[in-house]
């Protein structure tokens, strides 16, 4: 007679930014966990060794042995690569393009970023159903973010932690510069990140977003300056 | 689909008490008494150290790691033993020992005509010991006070000594509540057993209160006078004179000193939920990581194929929005194919 497995793991888990945010806000009432995901974010699969001299059950040694971090709790940093469900047999995963794949605007231009998945349900390219999460990395340089739809539905707009923010919703976001130079400094131009992750596959893409000092539509105004002789 | 929703089943709450001992440094017995010699000015009526004396861990004039632990302060209803705020016609009575007494009767009972009462006996005045805020949680823990009280340095040496403790266990928890929460009796004996059948001291009433949920204790100053007769410092017998700073207090503190053990535990409630997240056989075995494809999305690994299997590190938790509000983290990876299931039980304190 042997032990029983115990097949439950136990592990502690701890708060993120955003989680202590609405805890604060609201108390229980607006922290309110409803779903969960499982991610591998520290996984390099090419560790994984097809070859192993002991036999395939050996594949996965490394990995398995991999000695994990603690958690992070900024959740822009976590839970970045998430494990999906798939038929059995699929040899291409879901990924997420876009139309456009770098960002470059002057101030107070937009642009709209529409991104679509391939590979998903048999299909070269779709919108998600469950539609997108935009994160841009850094609010400040933006003078609005938003999502669109063509069904007319509204996004929601969700974490607003230190300087990234989050929404969701759209098929589509709308990118529109700030129109000021104070956060330039001596800085020609402006970098961030905007992120973008389908509902339904969890598969996402980072683009890079630069944001140009160069003003459009720039006018010059020249005034004369002295004294008025009668 | 990467994300699932937790059923009404996978969410279970639960609360468990977390006791550690009240004192710096997680002491169990407080046996030293500091005090601090900027705090303890004590012949000035308008001074704090006339009203209450800071007692310390270590010694504050020589060590700056030293921390308050609890405070000791003496109450008389009228006014004695301490000196009048201003010694004038319309202003006698009104001293710091007054100001202890009105203040403390305020916070028990809520009103100004209320004395404290031991059993059947009302003093004219109270000791006060006050646990510091910061050395406890939630509460100190009935049943957990141990206080010895001796009238010289040894309490070994025919010295009169008390060991004084609640009487939550005997009363089987039964307390009175107060506006200031739960009240139980101070007795002799330990860790909340009563010693004998009374709480009394003969003629004098029970020793005092002990307030768990307020960090406060409040001794029968007539009943440790009765049980401490001898006259000198160490002693208990108290100065009630008008107008005249008796140092009541530091009495009391040198009683404390010489009984060397002070015990007493701090209490919390813990609320953890614990949430049950499960991969069955079929779900999760592939996954959005780069080093699993290439930039077309094409698995790398060819046996991954036809036998996915991806790694679980992290258990990401979210609202309806989506956004992430909790993380946990797995000390190894936990292998996951269609062959295998997983149950990972992830606890979430508040």
């Amino acid at each position: 007679m042997g032990y029983l497995d115990n097949t439950s793991i136990t592990v502690d888990a701890i708060l993120t930014k955003r989680g202590r945010e609405l805890l604060s806000q609201g108390g229980l009432g607006a922290f309110n966990i409803t779903q969960f995901a499982f991610g591998d974010d520290e996984i390099d699969y090419t560790l994984f060794n097809e070859d192993h001299p002991n036999g395939s059950q050996f594949s996965g040694e490394a990995i398995e042995n991999m000695p994990l971090i603690e958690a992070i709790p900024d959740e822009g940093n976590t839970m970045i690569h998430k494990l999906i469900t798939l038929n059995s047999g699929t040899s291409k995963l879901p990924i997420v393009t876009t139309n456009i794949p770098k960002i470059t605007l002057n101030l107070g231009a937009s642009i709209n970023v529409t991104p679509s998945t391939l590979n998903f349900n048999d299909v070269s390219a779709q919108s998600e159903p469950s539609g997108y999460l935009y994160t841009i990395a850094d609010r400040r340089l933006l003078a609005g973010f938003g999502g669109g739809r063509s069904d007319n539905y509204s996004p929601v707009k969700t974490a607003r932690t230190a300087f990234s923010q989050t929404i969701m919703g759209g098929d589509s976001v709308s990118l529109t510069a700030l129109n000021s130079t104070s956060l330039f400094g001596t800085n020609t131009k402006l970098l961030t990140t905007l992120t973008i992750e389908g509902r339904d596959t969890g598969a996402r893409v980072t683009i890079p977003v630069s944001i140009s000092k160069t003003q459009i539509g720039q006018t010059t105004v020249t005034t004369e300056t002295g004294i008025s002789l009668r | 689909m990467s994300f699932v929703r937790f059923a009404q089943t996978d969410i279970v709450n639960d609360t468990a008490k977390i006791t550690t001992s009240t004192w710096t440094g997680n002491t169990n017995a407080l046996t030293a008494v500091f005090t601090s010699s900027t705090q303890a000015v004590l012949h000035s009526p308008s001074s704090s150290g006339a009203h209450y004396i800071n007692v310390f861990n270590k010694n504050p004039q020589s060590d700056t790691t030293a921390e308050v632990q609890y405070s000791i302060a003496y109450g008389h209803k009228a006014g004695s033993g301490s000196e009048h705020f201003t010694h004038a016609v319309g202003s006698y009575g009104k001293s710091p020992s007054r100001n202890i007494y009105s203040q403390y009767r305020q916070l028990v009972y809520g009103t100004e005509t209320q004395n404290f009462t031991f059993v059947d006996h009302t003093p004219d005045d109270i000791y006060v010991i006050n646990v510091n805020r910061s050395r406890y949680k939630h509460n100190l823990k009935p049943g957990s006070l141990n206080l010895t009280l001796a009238s010289g340095s040894s309490v070994t040496n025919g010295n009169t000594v008390v060991h004084l403790t609640d009487d939550s266990i005997t009363t089987t928890g039964s307390s009175v509540i107060t506006n200031v929460g739960r009240q139980f009796n101070l007795v002799s004996g330990s860790n909340g057993v009563r010693l004998g059948n009374t709480v009394q001291v003969v003629g004098s009433g029970s020793y005092g209160y002990f307030y768990p949920d307020a960090g406060l204790i409040i001794l029968n100053a007539a009943a440790l006078g009765h049980k401490f007769k001898t006259a000198a410092y160490a002693g208990l017998q108290r100065g009630v004179n008008s107008n005249t700073q008796e140092d009541n207090h530091v009495k009391l503190l040198y009683t404390i000193e010489s009984g060397s053990s002070f015990i007493v535990d701090s209490e919390e409630k813990v609320s953890s939920t614990y949430y049950f997240a499960r991969a069955r056989n079929f779900e999760f075995n592939y996954t959005t990581n780069p080093s699993f494809i290439d930039d077309n999305g094409n698995v790398l690994i060819n046996s991954m194929i036809d036998n996915p299997t991806s790694y679980i590190t992290t258990v990401g938790m979210y609202n309806d929005n989506g956004e992430l509000l909790a993380v946990a983290k797995l000390s190894q990876p936990v292998t996951k194919d269609f062959t295998k299931e997983a149950l990972v039980r992830v606890k979430l304190d508040y």
